[in-house]
């Protein structure tokens, strides 16, 4: 055989019938969530089109006349974006009522009821939008230092840390004293080998712990662990061997210590990729936690004032109608939760959760049916999180048209319950004020937040006095905006 | 003029519009490569995994094909890789596979299917390439990130080798032929 024969027979494989993606891909591509750079993206987009059609831009006007009436437009929309943001402004009208929790009303509690412990009480809370949003690190598009935190804890002198990551700038800790103004700092301030930070979290005392990755001595990624106790000085937890080769990448602080879990990218499919947890009483000393009942993409860890949440995809096959959610009182033996049987569709993982007032738990779960899920859905516990009623809501849903997803949840003393969703078209945010019955857009028609996520300050277990909303991109920049509760002074 | 220009460009579009686009295609590239659909789908599925992660650093939509396609070929790699250590009890009387999975079906029909094997990862990343996603050598050197002329070189020794196999092969059959009679 010749060459060129050769070739020629190479070249006919392509020549039948083409084969198309399995539809399975498809499905796979579009359960995909948004991703933030993709909502990053949109504001830009916005402008563009809104600016597209002057034709002052595109005539054969000189460029200075061009550039002129450029800057006049951009000016005129940040102004008028900033300013819708004076709207998102709700005053309670009466005192905050005891602390107590009631008793369940809603659910059979199972046989392991989690015992309530001296739960602390979320602050009452008032949001209150500054007329011009205060910007994250500098406001010059293109500074790489200009970053979001995208988590943060409280510090034992009432500061803040975070942890500001991609797209929302480089990853690196950001502090604040009051919420309003941010300083940043690269990793190499807590470990010159440090790749990434992922997440945070505090305890009762102020110690802060931060979880993520580094570049271990022969070129693999280990993940990494670190604790401060005052956020500016940082040591790494005493055995880092605990978390080798495997990215460690939420933690969070509950009644009885830290749980972090880690999972690596480099497995190929959702359904193998194993989740590791680790649990820590002081932040210090870790151990690794045998028996997490989770795979896959998702996974998250919530604490609340009884025990730790567990959500992602089941390692087990079964139980498909039961909610991929386990409540521990110790965050080490999981127990699977169970679902009402009105949550009429199988329940995606929990993304977010927070405490109400009167101690139950609300949260949202995920659109995805990686892990047998289908839908957004709003879902309550009056018992710590071993049993979950869906809660119908209207307006929040069925008027988005795409599907909707949920970046961040947080509740008021007043049964005020504030989200910040986003979907294919919009980022917006909604406040119930019935219980989550029915929502109305916080910002109505005057202008759309932007908003991107919603960093909590001090949310319920942890619970503090003020509460920042972080949001992504107002035109090229990265905007906070702070909330405070009554009982705090602006900063 | 700069500021006009930017303003005119495309909408952007999420990773979901640019992904679909591009699914059929990739798909077909990793069958090729790696000689089935199930490997492919895998592929694949990994591959948009891993660039929905990565899409936040793309910073030039109109890139986005190659962009994928790189991170693809890069987990064809890995997979061919970890395939060579793995001894493959042929199945050659089981028709039914060749038939319901396309792209076996494509290699047999080409009669190339029994050849590949000679071929290591990177030789055979080249040739998918080349033949079967008709990128000119260039392209695939910009693609794999290498000096044309290596791929020059695994052409070479990619199309040498095979036509060896494909002597060699000739050679066996008629001898067991001889034998037979």
């Amino acid at each position: 055989m010749n060459e060129k024969d050769l070739e020629q027979r190479l070249r006919s494989v392509v020549d039948g019938p083409k084969p198309s993606a399995p539809p399975s891909l498809h499905r796979f591509l579009r359960d995909l969530p948004e991703t933030q750079a993709d909502r990053r993206r949109r504001p830009l987009g916005v402008l563009r089109q809104t600016l597209g059609w002057l034709p002052g831009l595109f005539s054969p006007a000189p460029l200075a006349r061009r550039v002129q009436v450029l800057a006049a437009v951009s000016m005129a929309l940040v102004i008028g974006l900033a300013g819708a943001g004076i709207l998102l402004s709700m005053r309670h009208t009466s005192p905050p009522p005891a602390a107590t929790p009631s008793p369940s009303t809603s659910t059979p509690t199972a046989s392991a009821t989690p015992r309530r412990s001296s739960p602390v009480s979320p602050s009452p809370l008032r949001l209150t939008l500054p007329n011009n949003p205060i910007w994250v690190g500098t406001t010059q598009y293109g500074n790489e230092d200009q970053a979001l935190p995208v988590v943060v804890a409280s510090t034992s002198d009432g500061a803040y840390v975070g942890v500001s990551a991609p797209p929302y700038g480089q990853y690196g800790i950001v502090r604040s004293r009051g919420g309003l103004y941010w300083d940043w700092s690269p990793l190499s301030e807590i470990d010159p080998k440090l790749t990434a930070l992922s997440s945070i979290a505090s305890d009762a005392t102020g110690r802060i712990v931060v979880v993520g990755a580094a570049e271990g001595v022969d070129g693999s990624i280990d993940g990494r662990v670190y604790f401060s106790d005052d956020g500016a000085t940082w040591q790494p937890a005493t055995d880092q061997s605990v978390f080798a080769g495997i990215v460690v990448r939420t933690v969070a602080h509950g009644p009885l210590g830290y749980v972090a879990l880690g999972w690596n990218d480099t497995s190929q499919v959702d359904a193998i990729r194993p989740v590791t947890e680790w649990f820590s009483a002081d932040g210090l000393s870790w151990t690794r936690v045998s028996g997490v009942p989770i795979q896959g993409t998702y996974a998250y860890v919530f604490a609340t004032a009884w025990g730790y949440l567990l959500s992602g995809s089941p390692l087990e096959t079964g139980n498909a109608d039961q909610p991929p959610f386990w409540y521990s009182p110790d965050g080490q033996n999981w127990q699977r939760s169970t679902a009402a049987d009105n949550a009429t569709q199988k329940l995606g993982p929990l993304s977010c959760v927070t405490l109400l007032y009167d101690g139950e738990l609300i949260g949202f779960t995920k659109p995805s049916n990686l892990s047998g899920g289908s839908g957004t859905q709003l879902v309550k516990s009056a018992d710590g999180g071993l049993n979950w009623n869906e809660i119908k809501s209207e307006g929040l849903f069925s008027s988005m048209g795409a599907p909707l997803q949920v970046a961040s949840l947080a509740a008021s003393a007043e049964q005020q319950w504030l989200v910040a969703t986003y979907n294919e078209a919009n980022s917006r945010l909604y406040v119930s004020t019935d219980g989550g019955m029915t929502w109305n857009q916080a910002v109505g028609d005057r202008g759309n937040p932007l908003g991107m996520m919603l960093v909590e300050l001090g949310n319920g277990y942890q619970g503090t006095h003020k509460k920042v909303l972080a949001f992504g991109a107002l035109a090229e920049h990265l905007g906070v905006w702070l909330a405070v509760d009554q009982e705090a002074d602006l900063p | 003029m700069e500021a006009a220009l930017a303003l005119a460009a495309p909408w952007p579009v999420t990773y979901v519009e640019l992904a679909e686009q591009v699914l059929d295609d990739a798909y077909r590239l990793a069958g090729y490569i790696l000689g089935e659909s199930t490997e492919a789908e895998d592929a694949v599925q990994e591959a948009l995994t891993r660039s929905w992660q990565a899409w936040p650093t793309l910073r030039d939509q109109a890139r986005f094909e190659p962009w994928f396609d790189r991170i693809l070929v890069n987990i064809c790699r890995d997979r061919l890789r970890k395939k060579r250590g793995i001894r493959i009890e042929e199945l050659n009387d089981d028709l039914a596979v060749y038939i319901e999975d396309p792209f076996r079906a494509a290699l047999a029909r080409a009669e190339v299917d029994s050849l590949l094997h000679v071929l290591n990862p990177d030789q055979r990343i080249v040739v998918g390439l080349r033949f079967w996603k008709d990128l000119s050598l260039q392209q695939i050197a910009d693609m794999l990130d290498v000096p044309l002329g290596t791929v020059q070189s695994r052409l070479h020794y990619a199309l040498r080798a095979l036509r060896e196999e494909a002597e060699r092969t000739t050679r066996a059959n008629g001898l067991s032929a001889e034998v037979r009679r």
